[in-house]
C-alpha cells in the first residue's frame, strides 16, 4: 500500500513499509549510504545514511539511519542539516581510516567538508580497505550460497569464509560479492582459463562456440539447477546465444 | 520420587509431608558454595563437614546442605546454622571438626570464626546482627541460605510454588492485573514498565508464544543473576510459568551465557525436576496451562544481552543487533510474539503473585517499585550481594551495608549501571538509587553493579578500562561504535601515557557524541557514558593529566616516579631485594635510592615498605 511522507518539504508517495532511503533515492533526493543495496536486507553498518525523522503525533525530532527505517504516512523527513552534516562528516573519518584512498569514500569526504584526517589510517587490517558493510556476505546470502561471513567481534571484526577457513568451500566463484563491493577491495583475478578468489582457483568453462569463458562450472552449474527454461544454451556465452537466436530467426524455411 | 502433582492439593499436601519430616530435624548446616565462597575453598569445607557429621552418627538430626550464594562474599566461605541462625565466616576445613563438636553437637560458640563489627568491635552471632545484613531487606535473596538449590522439594518446603497455584485460580486476568498494578520495572537495566510488557505479549495475536529469561549477565563485576540462577533457580522458573500462564504462552527460553556453568547446570536440574512433578509440561497442576521451557547457552558476547542480538542467538544465527521495527511482543522470536525478561525480573513474579500488588508497592519508591539486589564491588570493606529497596541512598549502600572503604581511604566514586553506567563523585552519595534519579544523574541502575572506588583510583584509568571492555564487546556492526569506540581508548591512552593536550580531550566529547548519537543499539548509545560522566564530575583530574601531566591519584604510570623518603628510610633493604628490576640500591641502614632509569613503576617497593618511605609523585 502506498503512503505518503514528506521529505525536505516534498511530498512523497512511497510503498509502505519501504526503507526512508529508497523511497527518498526514487524522489531524486540522494542520501549517501555505503553498505545499502535494495536487493538485500538492511543491516545500517556504515552509518551516513543519516536522517532526522518525526513521527506524526510526536513532538520529537530523531536522529537515526534511513536504510533500515520503514516508511510509514506521515514521516517527516529530513536528510540534511547542521547535525546530520556533523555526525555523518565524523563516520567518514572513521571509515577513511579504513579505506583512504577508496574513490567512493573520498567523494564523500570532499562533497561533506572532511578535508583532514583526524585518525591514523589502519594498515593492519586483514583485507584492505573493507569497511566491514557486509554487504559482500548479504549478497552471496541472498544468492544462497553463504560463502562468506562476518567473523570476530569489534574493530577486530573481519569479513571472509565463515570460521576462518582459508578458502571458502561453499563459494562458486561468482564475483556478485566483488560487484557489490564498494570500496572494491576484494580480489578477484581470472585469467584465460580460470578465477582465483577467496582462496581458491576455479576453472572457467569455455563458450561451446567461441570459447570465451562464460562462468567458472561450479557458477554454470548452480546456475542451471537454479534455473528450469527449456532450451538453456547453458554452454554458450551471451554474445552467442544472441547470435543462436538470430540464426534461428534468419533460416530458411521458419 | 514424588509423583506428579495432580492438582493444587496434591501440592499442597506434598509441602505438608516434608514440613513433617523436617521438623524433626535437629540442626542444618549450610555452607555457601556461591562463586566466591567456591573459590574460597568452600566445596573442601563442605566436603569435610559431611565427612565430619557422618564420623558423629550420620546425617539423620545434622542435615549438611550446600547452598547458593549468600550474599556475605567477603566473610566467605561462609556457613550458616539453623534453627539458631548463626554465622560463622572465613571457615576453613580445619575449623569444621570443632564446628561440628562444639557448635552442632554441644551448642557452644566458636568465637573466632564470628563476625566482628570493624568500628564497635561487637561480636555478631546472628545474620541480623551483622551490619551488612541488617541494612538490607532480603526478599529475592533470603531463601538462598536456606536451600539447596539442586532440591525442588527444599523450595516447595519453605512455600515454592504456591504462588503458581493461587497464581491458577485467580486466573490470569488477574495475575496480569495485579503484575501491572504492583509497578515492578525490568530488573535488566531498562527498567521498562513489566506489566504493560506481558500486557502487550497477551493482546498480540498468534498461537505459539514465548517467554525468555535473559540470564546472559555480563556487566564486569556483576554476579546477582548468577546469584540467583544458583541459589534459587526454581524462583526464577516459578515466576516464568506465572508469566507464561498471565500471556498464554507455551514455550519458554532461558538464555544462561556459557560462562556461568553452574548456573547453567541448577537451571538444567531445576527443569527437570520441575518437569517430574508436572509443574512443567501438559496440564500443569492439573489445570489448562501447558507450558515447557529449554535452556540456551550463549557463547559469552556481552552483546547478546541486548534483546535484538539475544534472538538472533537463539534463532542460531550471529549476536547482532537489529533496529526492532515492530516490538518483540508483537514479533519476536521466530516472528512470534516474545516477552523477554531478566532473571532477576522473572524472579520477583512469585512473590507479587502470592503477597500481592499492594505489598509490592509499599517497598520501594512511588516510580520504582520493590526491592533490588546490587552486586557491591571494589574498594569497599563488605564486598557482595546487597539487596535493598529502591530509593535507598547511595550512602547506605556503600556505607551501611558495604562497611565504608577499607585502610582509612577517602571515598572518590560509585560507578553504577555496569560497563556504559556512569561515575557518581561523593557529592552525590545522597543520592535514592531508583530508575529516574540515577539517569538525572548522568548514571544509570542498569542490572544492578556497583563498583566502589577510592582515592586511589585515577578516574580517566577507570573510564579507559570500561571502553576498553566495551570496545572488545561492540558487534563491530556500527562504523560509529566499532571504531569510534576503539579511537576513544585510543585517545585516553594518550592522556593517560603524557601524550594528551585539551585538544585531545575536545576530540574526545566530539567523537563520543557521534558514536551516542549514531549508533544502532544500547551497547553503543550507552558506551560514552564512563567518559561522559567522568568528564562531568572529574574533569580536573582530565585537565591534571594533560595540562601538568600529572595523575592525581598517582595510577597513570606514564605521569608518575618513585622515590625514597630521606627522613623514613630505615635502610632496611626490603624494598631493593624485592625490586624485579634490581633498581634499588643502598647499604644496610643507609638510605636507598631508586634507579629512574632502571624503573618499571611496578609499586612493589611501595608496598613491601613498612614505613611508607616510598613516595610516589
Amino acid at each position: 500500500m502506498d503512503v505518503e511522507l514528506i521529505i525536505d518539504d516534498v511530498q512523497v508517495t512511497a510503498p509502505e513499509g519501504a526503507s526512508v532511503l529508497d523511497a527518498a533515492r526514487r524522489a531524486g533526493v540522494d542520501i549517501p549510504a555505503l553498505c545499502h543495496h535494495e536487493a538485500v536486507p538492511a543491516i545500517a553498518s556504515c552509518r551516513l545514511c543519516l536522517m532526522e525523522v518525526r513521527r506524526p503525533g510526536r513532538d520529537w525530532v530523531q536522529l537515526t539511519t534511513s536504510c533500515d527505517y520503514p516508511v510509514s504516512a506521515g514521516l517527516v523527513v529530513v536528510t540534511d542539516s547542521p547535525r546530520i552534516r556533523k555526525h555523518r562528516a565524523m563516520n567518514l573519518q572513521l571509515l577513511l581510516r579504513r579505506a583512504p584512498d577508496a574513490p567512493v569514500l573520498r567523494r564523500l569526504a570532499e562533497e561533506f567538508g572532511v578535508t583532514k584526517p583526524l585518525f591514523a589510517p589502519v594498515t593492519d587490517a586483514p583485507l584492505q580497505d573493507c569497511i566491514l558493510c557486509e554487504l559482500c556476505v548479504r549478497v552471496c546470502s541472498a544468492l544462497g550460497y553463504d560463502a562468506l561471513a562476518a567473523i570476530g567481534r569489534g574493530e577486530h571484526k573481519r569479513i571472509g569464509p565463515p570460521f576462518g577457513q582459508a578458502a571458502a568451500e561453499d563459494c562458486v566463484g561468482c564475483g556478485s560479492c566483488v560487484e557489490a563491493c564498494p570500496t572494491d577491495c576484494i580480489a578477484m583475478e581470472d585469467t584465460a582459463t580460470t578465477r582465483t578468489i577467496w582462496g581458491r582457483t576455479f576453472d572457467l568453462q569455455a563458450c561451446e562456440r567461441c570459447g570465451r569463458p562464460i562462468a567458472t562450472r561450479e557458477h554454470a552449474a548452480a546456475t542451471a539447477a537454479a534455473t528450469e527454461l527449456p532450451d538453456k544454451n547453458d554452454g554458450l556465452c551471451d554474445g552467442c546465444k544472441r547470435r543462436l537466436v538470430s540464426e534461428r530467426l534468419a533460416a530458411p524455411g521458419r | 520420587m514424588t509423583a506428579r502433582l495432580a492438582d493444587p492439593g496434591a501440592l499442597a499436601r506434598h509441602r505438608e509431608a516434608l514440613a513433617a519430616v523436617r521438623s524433626s530435624e535437629r540442626s542444618v548446616v549450610a555452607v555457601c558454595v556461591g562463586t566466591g565462597c567456591r573459590a574460597n575453598g568452600a566445596i573442601d569445607v563442605y566436603q569435610a563437614l559431611r565427612a565430619e557429621v557422618e564420623a558423629h552418627g550420620g546425617a539423620r538430626d545434622v542435615e549438611s546442605r550446600a547452598t547458593g550464594c549468600q550474599g556475605f562474599c567477603q566473610g566467605g566461605p561462609l556457613l550458616l546454622l539453623f534453627p539458631e541462625g548463626i554465622v560463622y565466616q572465613h571457615v576453613r576445613v580445619k575449623d569444621v571438626p570443632e564446628i561440628v563438636e562444639k557448635t552442632v553437637l554441644g551448642g557452644e560458640l566458636v568465637e573466632r570464626l564470628l563476625y566482628v563489627d570493624p568500628p564497635t568491635d561487637l561480636q555478631c552471632r546472628r545474620e541480623e546482627e551483622i551490619p551488612f545484613y541488617r541494612h538490607q531487606q532480603r526478599t529475592l535473596l533470603r531463601d538462598n541460605g536456606l536451600l539447596d538449590p539442586n532440591s525442588i522439594d527444599d523450595y516447595i518446603a519453605l512455600g515454592g510454588y504456591s504462588a503458581l497455584a493461587k497464581s491458577l485460580d485467580m486466573g490470569s486476568d488477574a495475575v496480569l492485573e495485579e503484575v501491572k498494578r504492583s509497578g515492578l520495572r525490568g530488573r535488566g537495566g531498562a527498567g521498562f514498565p513489566t506489566g504493560r510488557k506481558w500486557e502487550a505479549c497477551r493482546k498480540a495475536e498468534g498461537e505459539l508464544k514465548y517467554v525468555v529469561c535473559n540470564a546472559d549477565e555480563g556487566d564486569p563485576g556483576a554476579f546477582m543473576d548468577d546469584a540467583l540462577l544458583e541459589g534459587n533457580p526454581h524462583s526464577v522458573l516459578e515466576g516464568m510459568i506465572i508469566g507464561a500462564f498471565a500471556m498464554g504462552a507455551r514455550e519458554g527460553h532461558v538464555y544462561v551465557r556459557q560462562e556461568y556453568p553452574v548456573a547453567v547446570e541448577r537451571i538444567t536440574h531445576a527443569i527437570e525436576e520441575a518437569r517430574a512433578l508436572g509443574l512443567l509440561g501438559e496440564a500443569i497442576l492439573g489445570s489448562e496451562l501447558s507450558f515447557d521451557l529449554r535452556v540456551s547457552r550463549g557463547g559469552g558476547a556481552f552483546v547478546c544481552g541486548e534483546a535484538s542480538a539475544m534472538m538472533a542467538s537463539l534463532e542460531g544465527r550471529r549476536g547482532v543487533p537489529r533496529r526492532r521495527l515492530i516490538h518483540l511482543s508483537d514479533k519476536g522470536l521466530w516472528g512470534r510474539p516474545t516477552n523477554l525478561n531478566n532473571v532477576e525480573t522473572w524472579a520477583n513474579v512469585p512473590h507479587i503473585a502470592l503477597k500481592g500488588a499492594d505489598w509490592y508497592r509499599s517497598v520501594g519508591t512511588e516510580g520504582s517499585a520493590g526491592t533490588k539486589i546490587f552486586s557491591l564491588v571494589g574498594k569497599v570493606n563488605n564486598t557482595g550481594l546487597v539487596e535493598v529497596p529502591m530509593g535507598t541512598t547511595l550512602r547506605d549502600i556503600v556505607f551501611g551495608a558495604g562497611g565504608g572503604v577499607p585502610g582509612g581511604k577517602a571515598f572518590k566514586a560509585v560507578q553504577t549501571g555496569g560497563p556504559s553506567g556512569g561515575c557518581l563523585p561523593a557529592d552525590k552519595l545522597d543520592v535514592p538509587v531508583d530508575f529516574d534519579t540515577l539517569v538525572a544523574e548522568g548514571s544509570m541502575m542498569g542490572s544492578g553493579g556497583m563498583i566502589v572506588m577510592d582515592e586511589d583510583t585515577c578516574m580517566v584509568d577507570v573510564a579507559k578500562y570500561f571502553l576498553r571492555f566495551l570496545a572488545s564487546e561492540s558487534c563491530g556492526n556500527c562504523t560509529s561504535c566499532r571504531d569510534g569506540l576503539a579511537i576513544l581508548h585510543d585517545l585516553l591512552g594518550d592522556i593517560t601515557e603524557g601524550r594528551g593536550t585539551r585538544t585531545t580531550i575536545a576530540l574526545v566529547e566530539e567523537l563520543a557524541d557521534t558514536v551516542e548519537a549514531t549508533s544502532l543499539c544500547a551497547l553503543g548509545t550507552s558506551a560514552v557514558n564512563p567518559v561522559l560522566s567522568t568528564l562531568r564530575y572529574f574533569r580536573e583530574e582530565y585537565l591534571a593529566h594533560v595540562d601538568d601531566k600529572r595523575c592525581p591519584a598517582a595510577v597513570c604510570k606514564a605521569l608518575i616516579t618513585f622515590g625514597i623518603d630521606a627522613e623514613r628510610c630505615n635502610g632496611c633493604t626490603l624494598c631493593a631485594l624485592r625490586c624485579p628490576q634490581h633498581a634499588i640500591t643502598g647499604e644496610k641502614k643507609q638510605l636507598h635510592a631508586i634507579d629512574q632509569e632502571l624503573c618499571i613503576k611496578c609499586g612493589i617497593c611501595k608496598d613491601v615498605c613498612n614505613r611508607d618511605a616510598v613516595l610516589v609523585h
